[in-house]
């Protein structure tokens, strides 16, 4: 039981510190808002289940029960909305391989305004449409 | 060395650097991404200490925590839905 929830620590550290790594290596918000919800959502996780393995009694697993489903639920919903915040405000986009082409705003994003290069840009849009 | 005192070290890194995003990010919904990671980690910390205390119920405050910040992130990014204008600016340290 012990080696089980101090393997789960050990992981749930390295979760955490990859989110700061993502959060400060990561060059546009996009990739930014990818790095913290999938490593925060693991690390909450993994610290919940260590914690109801370590603790002695199994009287708060309702309150561990409700964390792991709250979060489940709470943070696709608030990273999708700050997406769609962001999408809203236009914040440009990192390099020049980035592309968010099935939203079909890829131009109005990019920093330098090419129009050479978004041939198959458009391409895909005349498709989509 | 623990594995209980690295694993806090290696939170603690995490916890500065959103720090650093959240003193240098070029826009406020950065800050607000940072601010998000900042409450997850303390999330994480107060199962440390439940951990470390041997007691399980710091582990209510966490989800109260859970709660608020949801609530928090949910509204930043409506009002940036809503007044985009407002978060497209760009900063100065005077304004």
């Amino acid at each position: 039981m012990e080696i089980l929830s101090n393997t789960l620590i050990l992981i749930r550290g390295f979760a955490c510190l990859s989110a700061g790594i993502g959060l400060i290596r990561f060059e546009d918000f996009y990739q930014r808002l990818h790095a913290i919800s999938k490593s925060a959502t693991l690390g909450v996780f993994l610290i919940y289940s260590a914690a109801i393995l370590a603790t002695p009694g199994m009287d708060r697993l309702p309150v561990l029960i409700l964390v792991l489903v709250f979060m489940a639920f709470s943070t696709p919903l608030s990273t999708h909305l700050m997406a769609t915040a962001a999408l809203k405000c236009k914040l440009p986009l990192g390099s020049k391989d980035a592309s968010l082409d099935s939203t079909g705003i890829t131009k109005d994003l990019r920093k330098d305004e090419d129009s050479n290069d978004h041939s198959g840009d458009r391409k895909f849009l005349k498709l989509s449409k | 060395m623990s594995v209980l005192e690295f694993s806090t070290i290696l939170v603690e890194l995490g916890i500065f650097m959103a720090l650093i995003r959240l003193l240098m990010g070029p826009n406020t919904l950065d800050r607000l991404a940072a601010l998000d990671l900042l409450s997850f980690q303390a999330l994480c910390c107060i199962g440390l200490q439940a951990i470390r205390l041997d007691d399980p119920r710091p582990l209510d405050i966490g989800l109260t925590l859970a709660l608020i910040t949801f609530l928090g992130t949910i509204g930043i990014s409506s009002w940036a839905i809503a007044k985009p204008e407002v978060f497209s600016q760009k900063e100065t340290w005077k304004s």
